[in-house]
């Protein structure tokens, strides 16, 4: 903008202008704001948004009573008797037990995750940056807990821990561990051997420092992405535990045991499989296109 | 000048540094093989000098410099820093020290965390040995040092993509500087610039040098950049240093066959100027492995029956021109 002769005056000008541009600049392409530019991201994020309002506001919103038994007016057809989606085969108001499930399913993927993702991001970091026995010991573990497929590992997790909505999270959380440990190691060994943690050394840095201010935040980006990907897994993952009958125990709603529910009545009251059953797979997807599209933000290099 | 330097007491002493990296086999149970990064490297650095250190890709001349700055333990020999020896130190005992032994590195993209503003990549120093702990005045430091390596204020609250390689360079620069060091290592700093920014970057490292009353050890490949910034010169070849002198004298009476090999391939000022080409033939020959003889026995032009046995020191040939070469140590090849 300013060729270098210029009076200081004047630099000093152009300098002022220059820094506003780039501020304005720099805002429109923050992470946020290209996702927000970004369709697929924009229609998950309405989604997950929307069900998350369903989650928080569950007593507002629902209109009955969840767990209110009538077994009188079992199998009531969706929008009969001021039932909107009907009722189960328990009479309970199967709207109520959906938006209530909803609380239950989030969280449950959400806390999983959270607790997987927490635990492989420190096992990975330290596999990483310390490598040699450290980083052998580490990933043969998890190299040994991917042996078992996901499905099968919860299910052996459910039945030591007992059900119960933490031993849930605990379990989706601890069969999530290796593939977050995995991601976080890849990344860390990348980041570790660029220059700027070898001059961060140079200048006296010690090993903490490296590690959390210089590669922790220059490797976090595809776990960010893998994290939203994996509310979605873990979503279903939740579902499948509930389904099998190691997940939530009734009476407390989640869409997984609405759906176990449904499916001794599938011949004669479709719509309580096929309500839930859709609620899962809208969540699923709302989260799967709203990582989609942090994937390419945060990643854009693994874009298709 | 120099006379003056080389009478005074030498900043750092490097003595005999050796630093070997161990291959694994291909094979299994075979043991080990050795690589020679260096082998037997001795300098003395002077206060306020700049030592130009040069070689072929592969030589050492990194390793000397990452070694330096303990960024990799050498295996043994010494590198004396005011009385105390690096190799010996622990980390912590070592932070002190790396105040005053700071590095520049070579890629000026890569150097610089991409998260960090220029800012906070020339602080990050003062924080790590709590220098400054007020904020403000940690600012105006910053802002210093940036107006010292020909950025402003409008510089400071970028990130590193903002910045060209030679605007770069000079936030390395600042980042090394902040600290006051006394010496600095200089690892091939220019030679991802393009050539007009070189010569930018290499009169910002000479005004410092004058201003700080710095020390400089210069390493490159490029024999143009040395001739411009040096004040003598270590000429590798190997893990050893085969020459070293003033730099004026190694240009216009270079003694070491290799170095007049090295020098002959400066193509002349004209193309019409016919110059007399030395060309060695043959491959550098690999480092792994253990090696009798001087290094450059298997190509010199000017071989000796001696110099597949035994390997030449570093001698003294005249004042203040030191080379590893049989041909001026006729007393010890005498004795054989």
């Amino acid at each position: 903008m300013t060729t270098k002769n210029s009076p200081p005056l004047q630099d000093a000008l152009g300098s002022a202008e220059q820094a506003a541009m780039l501020k304005k600049e720099r805002r429109a392409n923050s992470a946020w704001n290209k996702l927000l530019r970004n369709k697929t991201a924009v229609i998950g994020l309405v989604i997950i948004v929307i069900m998350l309002i369903l989650a928080v506001f569950a007593p507002l919103i629902a209109t009955h009573d969840p767990n209110a038994l009538a077994i009188s007016k079992a199998f009531r057809a969706p929008g009969v008797a001021g039932h909107i989606f009907g009722t189960d085969e328990f009479g309970r108001d199967l709207f109520s037990r959906i938006v209530y499930g909803a609380r239950i399913s989030i969280f449950v993927a959400v806390g999983g995750t959270l607790v997987g993702s927490i635990i492989g991001l420190l096992l990975g970091l330290v596999a990483g940056y310390q490598g040699g026995i450290a980083d052998s010991v580490i990933m043969r573990i998890m190299d040994g807990m991917f042996a078992f497929p996901f499905i099968l590992l919860s299910i052996i997790l459910m039945t030591i821990l007992g059900s119960g909505v933490f031993n849930v999270i605990l379990a989706i959380g601890i069969s999530n561990v290796p593939s977050f440990a995995r991601i976080v190691r890849g990344q860390v060994h990348v980041v570790k051997n660029e220059e700027y943690c070898t001059a961060a050394r140079v200048l006296g840095a010690g090993g903490s420092r490296i590690l959390f201010r210089h590669i922790l935040p220059n490797a976090i980006s595809p776990t960010i992405v893998y994290f939203t990907l994996n509310v979605a897994g873990s979503i279903i993952s939740e579902a499948a535990l509930s389904f099998l009958g190691l997940g939530i125990m009734p009476p407390t709603a989640s869409w997984g045991n609405i759906l176990q529910g449904g499916r001794g009545a599938l011949n004669t009251a479709p719509h309580i499989a096929t309500i839930s059953g859709i609620f899962i797979l809208i969540t699923v997807l709302g989260f799967n296109l709203f990582g989609d599209g942090v994937r390419d933000v945060l990643d854009p290099k693994m874009k298709r | 000048m120099t006379e003056d330097k080389m009478a005074g007491t030498p900043i750092i002493r490097i003595k005999n540094l050796k630093k070997d990296y161990k291959i694994r086999s291909s094979k299994l149970g075979q043991p080990p093989r050795v690589l020679h990064a260096l082998s037997g490297v001795s300098l003395d650095l002077f206060q306020g000098e700049t030592l130009g250190v040069i070689g072929e890709s592969g030589c050492g001349k990194s390793t000397l410099g990452k070694c330096l700055v303990q960024l990799t333990r050498p295996t043994a020999g010494e590198i004396l820093y005011n009385g105390q020896n690096l190799c010996a130190l622990s980390n912590s005992a070592l932070k002190p020290v790396r105040k005053e032994l700071q590095m520049v590195f070579q890629d000026p993209y890569s150097s610089l965390d991409p998260r960090f503003t220029t800012k906070a990549a020339i602080e990050e120093p003062l924080i790590i040995h709590g220098l400054e702990r007020d904020s403000k005045k940690r600012r105006e430091t910053v802002l210093a040092m940036l107006r010292e390596v020909g950025l402003d204020v409008q510089h400071m609250d970028r990130y590193p993509h903002e910045f060209s390689g030679g605007q770069r360079q000079r936030i390395n620069v600042a980042r090394a500087l902040v600290l006051q060091p006394k010496v600095i290592v200089c690892d091939e700093p220019v030679s991802a610039l393009d050539v007009s920014v070189q010569a930018q970057v290499l009169n910002l490292f000479s005004s410092l040098q004058k201003r700080h009353n710095l020390t400089y050890i210069f390493i490159s490949h490029d024999l143009s950049v040395i001739k411009h910034i040096s004040d003598r010169v270590a000429i590798m070849y190997l893990g050893t240093v085969v020459e070293l002198c003033d730099a004026d004298e190694i240009y216009q009476n270079p003694r070491h066959p290799y170095t007049k090999a090295l020098l002959s391939a400066i193509p002349p000022d004209s193309p019409f100027e016919k110059a007399q080409k030395l060309t060695l033939s043959g491959e550098i020959p690999s480092p792994i492995g253990d090696l009798t003889g001087c290094p450059l026995a298997g190509r010199c032009p000017e071989r000796m029956p001696v110099c597949s046995q035994k390997r030449p020191a570093l001698k003294e040939i005249s004042p203040g021109h030191r080379a590893a070469c049989f041909l001026y140590h006729q007393e010890e090849y005498a004795e054989e």
